[in-house]
């Protein structure tokens, strides 16, 4: 991979991750591209070739329709997220794995892990900058400690 | 085995202050002797717990391990294609020996001092049964068929599997009663499923809780502003509620409408929005499926350990593991059927979307239970109050605005545990 590429995948990465975590979802579904599609999968689903995930928005409207839900009709208590995203690995032409470590901390509460796990992620080059075309968000912990409200 | 329960209904006051169940104390959501008198009477004696669907365990030697109320247990497929279910508890040191949550298996063999068992639990052999080069050894009285693993009575039900530790349990249709049987069998119909996959959330609330809010029909369209706004459920909807005689288990059963403003019941929602419209339909692309016979969402209380679902194309069930007074895992699965089209699949995995612990529905319910949680522990001796749609002790519903369901479940409640 040629340094270029390796510092837009990076930047990429450090832009999914501040937008989140700044609760600019606009800015955050902006990073990929209109059909593209975002899950947020349990490992013990990804391992044994289960469809379901948590999450599964099939292009940038769905991701709206997210959006929304979290913006305007949800009920939960107000919390931070904070990502730690790792160092991408590249293992196919446009094919990465990153991994990735989530804290949250709700209200006046000591921080707690929502997820570790791996982002497998499609990329393509678009006239905007590079792009997901596909982002799973494969996290280890079956277990989710009660809500997942923001995409992971 | 010992099918009564061991503790005393007498040992400790109620605390219910007056009759009926038309107040619950707080207490019960956080008391720890409570807790272990439930754990005791509710799912360890005299009831069918929730293990797995068939779907999950297709092959001979595949098996599940999980939990009923806090004990371990293995269902695993048999060579004769039967299911049963163990104890996932070695009979030698007490080991839980088996750490992977699903596999394939000739035998089970405790890793500690290698004893295997085979597929119904009976021990099939011991290291050094006869001692080493003549010495030690076990004496000559000690027989294999005395140590096999507890073996659970087991219920296949076309596809959902059912266990309990009591083997002179009621039968399971009886169980489940003449009155929830006919909405039971119309997703297990005796269809092959298929297995889509799990979400598992822990819930830092009283196990009772989730069934609770399982059997309140009144929360729905006042909490859920998702479901209102897109008119999946809404108080003036098409509904029944029925209950079994003795108030433990429930089902709510409800034909949606189009959508858009009812003035009578959205009138004062302050979480109504009217103006909300999916950008994309596909979230909420619903077909409708010929077994449904009419309703557009069942949601049954199987007490003490599952929720079994049908949200227009979404079906799981949710099975409840408690921890603790204050906490359970909530453990969801999701399924379809053998004969669905990839479209069917695909929309059922769409509208997962609304369930589980990211549900656009479903994340308000493990909320507002944690909020309970939190202020009724903090203040033990309140009490909730429960008397929408009277003061009855549990009775069916041509309607939904009544939590007539909760307070059937809390006359068994106070019923089985002698308070």
């Amino acid at each position: 991979m040629n340094p270029h590429a390796l510092y837009a995948l990076i930047t990429l990465n450090a832009q999914y991750g501040d937008a989140l975590d700044r609760f600019d979802f606009q800015a955050w579904k902006a990073l990929f591209t209109h059909d593209a599609v975002y899950r947020a999968q349990a490992r013990e689903n990804f391992d044994r070739n289960l469809p379901l995930a948590a999450i599964y928005l099939d292009g940038q409207a769905m991701m709206a329709d997210r959006i929304t839900g979290i913006e305007k009709t949800l009920v939960f208590a107000p919390r931070f997220t904070r990502h730690i995203i790792g160092l991408p690995m590249l293992v196919a032409e446009n094919t990465v794995r990153t991994p990735f470590l989530i804290v949250q901390t709700i209200g006046a509460t000591t921080p707690e892990m929502l997820a570790t796990g791996c982002y497998h992620d499609t990329l393509v080059e678009t006239a905007e900058g590079l792009r997901f075309a596909a982002r799973n968000a494969v996290y280890d912990n079956a277990l989710i400690p009660n809500s997942l409200v923001y995409p992971l | 085995m010992s099918c009564s329960p061991d503790w005393s209904p007498v040992t400790a006051p109620s605390p219910f202050k007056q009759s009926g169940t038309h107040r619950v104390p707080n207490r019960v959501y956080s008391d720890e002797a409570l807790y272990a008198r439930e754990m005791d009477a509710f799912f360890h004696h005299g009831h069918w717990c929730y293990v797995a669907l068939e779907c999950e365990v297709p092959n001979a030697g595949d098996y599940k391990a999980t939990f009923i109320g806090e004990k371990p247990v293995i269902a695993v497929r048999d060579r004769d294609g039967s299911i049963n279910v163990l104890e996932n508890r070695c009979a030698h040191k007490g080991a839980k020996f088996c750490q992977k949550e699903f596999g394939n298996a000739k035998v089970f063999v405790c890793p500690y001092h290698q004893w295997g068992y085979r597929l119904n639990g009976e021990l099939a052999g011991v290291p050094m049964k006869n001692g080493v080069s003549g010495q030690g050894g076990f004496d000559a009285d000690f027989k294999l068929e005395e140590h096999g693993l507890n073996r659970l009575k087991v219920h296949v039900h076309n596809g959902i599997v059912f266990a309990s530790f009591d083997h002179d349990v009621e039968p399971f249709e009886d169980y489940v009663s003449a009155e929830l049987m006919p909405f039971f069998n119309r997703t297990f119909d005796g269809r092959k499923l298929t297995l889509l996959g799990y979400n598992r959330q822990r819930i830092r609330g009283n196990w009772k809780l989730m069934q609770e809010n399982i059997k309140d029909p009144y929360h729905p369209g006042l909490l859920h502003v998702f479901f209102v706004t897109f008119g999946l459920w809404r108080a003036d909807q098409k509904s029944e509620l029925r209950i079994d005689p003795r108030g433990r288990h429930a089902q709510m059963i409800s034909t949606r409408n189009s959508g858009g403003e009812n003035k009578e019941v959205t009138a004062g929602v302050t979480s109504f929005k009217q103006s909300l419209a999916l950008e994309d339909p596909r979230l909420m692309d619903v077909a409708v499926e010929p077994w449904w016979g009419g309703p557009t969402a069942v949601m049954q209380t199987i007490f003490p350990s599952v929720i079994i679902q049908q949200q227009v194309n979404s079906l799981s069930t949710r099975q409840i593991i408690p921890q603790g007074p204050d906490a359970f895992d909530f453990v969801w699965t999701h399924f379809g059927f053998a004969d669905d089209t990839p479209e069917m699949t695909e929309r059922r995995l769409k509208q997962a979307n609304l369930f589980g612990p990211a549900g656009l529905v479903s994340l308000d319910d493990g909320e507002v239970i944690e909020y309970c949680q939190q202020a009724t522990t903090a203040y033990p001796e309140g009490e909730c109050v429960v008397e929408l749609g009277g003061k009855d002790g549990g009775a069916p519903s041509p309607h939904m605005v009544t939590e007539t369901l909760i307070r059937g479940m809390y006359r068994y409640y106070r019923e089985t545990l002698g308070l």
